[in-house]
């Protein structure tokens, strides 16, 4: 019951992030890793699995909005099906003991990425458009 | 006309393979997307966000299903999680307009760098 509880709190927290714009995920997973017993394979899984309901939410949302262009989505897509059918395979078989490692450095180029390189604005973010 | 539409839809598979490829293998991959849509397709911010979206739920559908048929895959806790990041999304888009973001965004940058070299030197 605990441990639900937490679980509950660790989503309400990447959801906030995710909501922020900031990328939830990326967060969630080391905090999955970091402070319980699942492994970084489970981790990467759960994160994955969680964020279908938020993104056919946000989709829908977007999609009133006009935001998306659906003669993009087609032909990504496509050439996404095949990575991840690929990048599944690896990570769930020969890169299955070295995931933690794998990721770990992919968390650290990006933060450092990410505190360097100044973003554009946001539309709509009143505090970065004044400055 | 036809060779530019020929390498846009290249430059657009490319985008996929890398995306699917990284969601697959590190279990995140919208972080690239939309900066990538913005870069390679000079996609509008806007139009990114809401087409990134789009690409990564199906792409996300794959690689948890191949998660799955390894054994990989937590149901039970991915649906406590994703409860609790319906109501902190709603949240954190309510805050968006409030929050400076730029300070925001180097404070998880910096927790990032210390999580992945924890993760590295953790045995």
């Amino acid at each position: 019951m605990n441990n639900l509880l937490l679980f509950l709190l660790l989503g309400m927290a990447m959801g906030i992030i995710s909501g922020l714009g900031l990328g939830g995920g990326k967060i969630l997973i080391p905090a999955l890793v970091l402070f319980t017993s699942i492994t970084q394979a489970e981790a990467q899984g759960i994160t994955l699995f969680s964020f279908i309901p938020i993104s056919i939410i946000a989709i829908l949302t977007h999609m009133k909005e006009r935001n998306i262009k659906w003669s993009i989505v087609g032909w990504v897509v496509t050439g996404a099906i095949f990575g991840s059918i690929l990048g599944s395979m690896i990570a769930m078989g020969p890169f299955l003991p070295y995931l933690r490692t794998v990721f770990g450095i992919f968390l650290i180029v990006l933060g450092l990425f990410e505190f360097f390189v100044r973003d554009q604005p946001r539309e709509g973010d009143h505090q970065l458009r004044s400055r | 006309m036809r060779w530019f539409s020929l390498i846009e839809r290249t430059k657009k598979l490319g985008i996929g393979f890398a995306t699917g490829f990284i969601n697959g293998l590190i279990g995140v991959g919208g972080t690239l997307l939309v900066p990538s849509l913005i870069h390679f397709l000079r996609t509008e911010r806007r139009i990114a966000h809401g087409t990134s979206l789009a690409i990564i739920l199906p792409t996300s559908l794959i690689s948890i299903f191949i998660y799955g048929k390894n054994g990989a895959m937590k149901y039970e806790i991915g649906i406590w999680i994703a409860i609790g990041g319906l109501v902190g999304g709603y949240l954190g888009a309510r805050w968006l307009k409030r929050i400076p973001i730029i300070w925001l965004k180097r404070f998880f940058a910096l927790l990032m760098i210390i999580a992945g070299t924890r993760m590295i030197y953790h045995s």
